[in-house]
């Protein structure tokens, strides 16, 4: 884990743990001793506490799956498949759900009902369901309308006594499997997450309370760590493109590639005016998709990297810089932990991505105006100035065989944070 | 012969080859249910050449027409095609024989093998198009001037329609109703015939070709290697290695009478700033470098991506990606005049003008 503490003297506290094996406690307990420390070497603990204005967490490696508790699947669709072979359940893995629940419901591409959902079944499976376990609920259509979804969640709510609920139109995808997917690992994950966000925002509060508290996001952005306890799939993978964040900005990189070696893999990443590319799909380590936004990564390849010359080599501080003297490609070791400084740089981030039934070319710009606004307002509710938001992408996604009435909108934008003092990094001109 | 399960994964390689710019996961999650069949029950399609059945059997293709839900969304149940195929035998009171896919390309290539199985059929080793094409009467059978119907549909809801229906061009527009009234498709079955007008007008041989193509792209070979193992096998030809350096999408309201908008993708290739220009309608359909036609309709363009060593999708089409934009000819029947005119470049209104005549030959 890595924490990153900016004050208004631009003073910057690197603080990153090793977590393999360690509990959100005991990386609080840890971090809570060295904001203490850091704070009475700047200036007193009074002064040094009012001037730090944000601390920045990449927290990937603590997003671990919970073990201690069994998660129910419910599948709202028109109608139960046949089969086994049907019910296309993945190969079992720690996220796979212990049991799949198949109710009448669903949605059109317009948001129309295609058949009512069948509540009284639902309650009838909720009442003898086990107290106590986690639910995702999927349901055909819910990428534009929620109805269904949300009417299952106040049925199990109100008589299962869950832990917690997962819907999947909290992921935007038009495949119901990826949203099942990527809500069944954020289930996973959401304890944990929600202890680790507790903690340090309690350790935080208590040590720095003026400070605005982010993490970082798999696209190279950061969110208000609150958003850790809700989604938190969104941060389990901004290792790499934490790291990606600080290479180019170590290197200067405002546009372009470069390629990273850290410990344990080299990969090549894309930076598009000052920003990370992220691609409209993400792989998870198993292959399977999952409907998170994540920076464009490739790994390196011999092949990929002979054919195309001409981009910086960024060795992380922990990784071996002997593999990596080519000619062509001189590497260059990085003084200082690329997450760190990653975490320190990573812009506030915020997407839209919906779909929209327009008949005309103006209802599709004004489509496109209003998410754009709706990311503006969000970043600035972050904490960023309205001057620093900057839209990176705005535009319809690419489909086939689709709706000619039905337009897929994605919108991107990032917001520079308050100015933070990199002098004591050593930077590229 | 039977399936193995490797025949499969070559079916679906191939199968995304032919047909790279239809989201993936649909062929993904159809190829998954079959493999999940063959091995829990231990039984295996069967390919025929259309040869092997009677002059007189009745053959039908079958495959998913779409209008709003993928069926990624929308999953198939599992009983649609089977009920589909006895519709037909019911309206035209005779045992289908055999089914072949609506199209050799992506999950329609794959469709007829569960059903075919799970109705004791072969299936036939031909299809209407050779390729995929978006429209259901883009096929060299309405070139033959041959009757689409009896056309039947059930849709992931349970519903079900039969059309007595003869000109392709009307059951594109009927299936294509029933498949918005659905939800978002309907698995149909088209042009029912009997063997020997099969063996006179489709296109023959196009799943073996396929699986032909994914042995080949499955094989553990450098990407240059397996281009040269595909010039000499299928005559594919590479257009352009592009590693993109930006992207821009262009979306344009859909033509009267026509499914769908026409995109335009236009990528900035890094190594010597070349703009490569992509139309797509459903499929790719016309190839531009710098301006000039490089391919189009009703060649095949498909796209690979080299560095993962594998078919390209339209979300590979993204800055810091390395994409091959490969072209492959189609079945011969589509570059006659009359091909041309229902499935060349001006069917879908590209190159309308003089430049355009040729473009695709």
């Amino acid at each position: 884990m890595h924490a990153v503490a900016v004050s208004r003297r631009g003073i910057q506290s690197w603080y990153s743990v090793d977590t393999a094996d360690t509990s959100a406690e005991q990386v609080a307990q840890a971090f809570d001793s060295v904001l203490a420390q850091l704070l009475e070497s700047d200036a007193g603990a009074s002064q040094g506490a009012e001037s730090v204005v944000s601390i920045t967490f990449e927290v990937s490696e603590l997003l671990r799956p919970d073990a201690s508790s069994r998660v129910a699947l419910v599948r709202i669709a028109p109608r139960a498949p046949i089969d086994a072979v049907h019910e296309l359940r993945r190969q079992v893995d720690e996220f796979d759900p212990a049991r799949i629940i198949h109710v009448s419901g669903g949605h059109s591409s317009f948001g129309d009902e295609l058949v009512p959902l069948d509540t009284a079944q639902l309650r009838g499976i909720a009442a003898s369901a086990p107290k106590g376990e986690r639910y995702v609920i999927t349901s055909v259509g819910s990428y534009v309308n929620t109805e269904h979804e949300l009417a299952a969640g106040r049925i199990i709510s109100e008589v299962a006594a869950p832990r917690s609920i997962d819907y999947s139109h909290s992921f935007y995808s038009n495949t119901v499997g990826i949203r099942e997917r990527t809500a069944l690992v954020n289930s996973a994950v959401l304890p944990g997450a929600e202890a680790v966000a507790t903690t340090l925002g309690l350790v935080a509060g208590r040590r720095t309370p003026a400070a605005r508290l982010y993490v970082t996001t798999n696209d190279g952005g950061c969110v208000p760590l609150a958003r850790l306890s809700v989604n938190p799939v969104h941060s389990m993978y901004a290792t790499k493109a934490t790291q990606m964040v600080g290479a180019s900005e170590l290197q200067g990189v405002n546009t372009g590639r470069v390629l990273v070696v850290s410990q344990d893999s080299a990969f090549l990443g894309e930076v598009a005016e000052g920003a990370i590319v992220v691609g409209p799909g993400f792989r998870d380590p198993k292959g399977a998709r999952l409907a998170t936004k994540a920076a464009n990564l490739a790994e390196y390849s011999h092949a990929a990297i002979a054919r195309e010359p001409g981009y910086p080599v960024v060795i992380s501080s922990e990784a071996d810089e002997a593999a990596w003297q080519n000619e062509r490609h001189p590497p260059r070791r990085a003084e200082v932990d690329l997450g760190a400084l990653g975490a320190a740089c990573s812009p506030l981030v915020d997407w839209v991505n919906r779909v929209v039934r327009v008949r005309t070319d103006e209802q599709f710009r004004q489509a496109l105006a209003a998410a754009e606004a709706r990311v503006r307002t969000r970043l600035v509710s972050f904490g960023a100035a309205p001057s620093s938001v900057r839209i990176l992408e705005s535009r319809a996604e690419a489909a086939t065989f689709r709706h000619r009435s039905v337009v897929a909108l994605r919108v991107r934008g990032i917001a520079e944070r308050a100015a933070m003092d990199l002098s004591g990094v050593e930077r590229s001109s | 012969m039977r399936l193995s399960l490797d025949d499969v994964h070559h079916l679906h390689a191939g199968a995304l080859f032919n047909a790279p710019a239809v989201d993936h996961a649909w062929c993904a999650e159809e190829v998954a249910r079959v493999l999940a069949h063959m091995e829990q029950y231990g039984e295996a399609p069967e390919l025929l050449p259309v040869e092997s059945l009677d002059p007189d059997d009745l053959v039908v293709s079958i495959g998913y027409v779409n209008k709003g839900h993928p069926i990624a969304e929308l999953r198939p149940v599992g009983d649609e095609f089977v009920r589909c195929v006895e519709l037909i035998e019911a309206s035209l009171g005779q045992q289908v024989a055999g089914v072949m896919p609506l199209a050799a390309g992506n999950v329609n290539a794959i469709s007829p093998l569960l059903p075919a199985i799970r109705l004791g059929l072969p299936v036939i080793d031909a299809d209407p198009m050779g390729r995929i094409f978006p429209l259901v009467d883009q096929t060299v059978f309405t070139l033959k001037g041959l009757s689409v119907g009896p056309v039947a549909a059930v849709g992931a809801l349970g519903e079900s329609a039969l059309f007595d229906v003869e000109r392709p061009a009307r059951g594109d527009k009927l299936l294509r109703a029933a498949a918005d009234e659905f939800g978002g498709w309907a698995a149909s079955a088209t042009y029912p015939m009997t063997a020997s007008t099969l063996a006179e007008s489709g296109v023959i041989g196009s799943l073996s070709r396929l699986i032909r193509i994914g042995r080949i792209l499955n094989l553990p070979l450098e990407t240059d290697e397996k281009y040269d193992a595909l010039r000499r096998s299928e005559g594919v030809k590479q257009i352009i290695r592009t590693r993109i350096g930006d992207t821009a999408w262009a979306s344009q309201p859909a033509r009267v009478g026509r499914n769908q908008r026409t995109d335009s993708v236009v990528l900035l290739e890094n190594s010597q700033g070349r703009l490569v220009q992509l139309e797509v309608e459903d499929e790719l359909l016309m190839l531009l470098v710098d301006g000039s036609v490089r391919a189009a309709v009703p060649d095949i363009i498909t796209m690979l991506q080299p560095e993962e060593n594998r078919v390209a999708e339209l979300s590979d089409l993204w800055a810091g990606n390395s994409i091959d934009i490969v072209v492959m000819r189609a079945a011969e029947p589509w570059y006659t005049p009359e091909g041309m005119a229902l499935a060349g470049p001006s069917a879908f209104g590209l190159l309308t003008g003089t430049a355009g005549k040729d473009a695709g030959r």
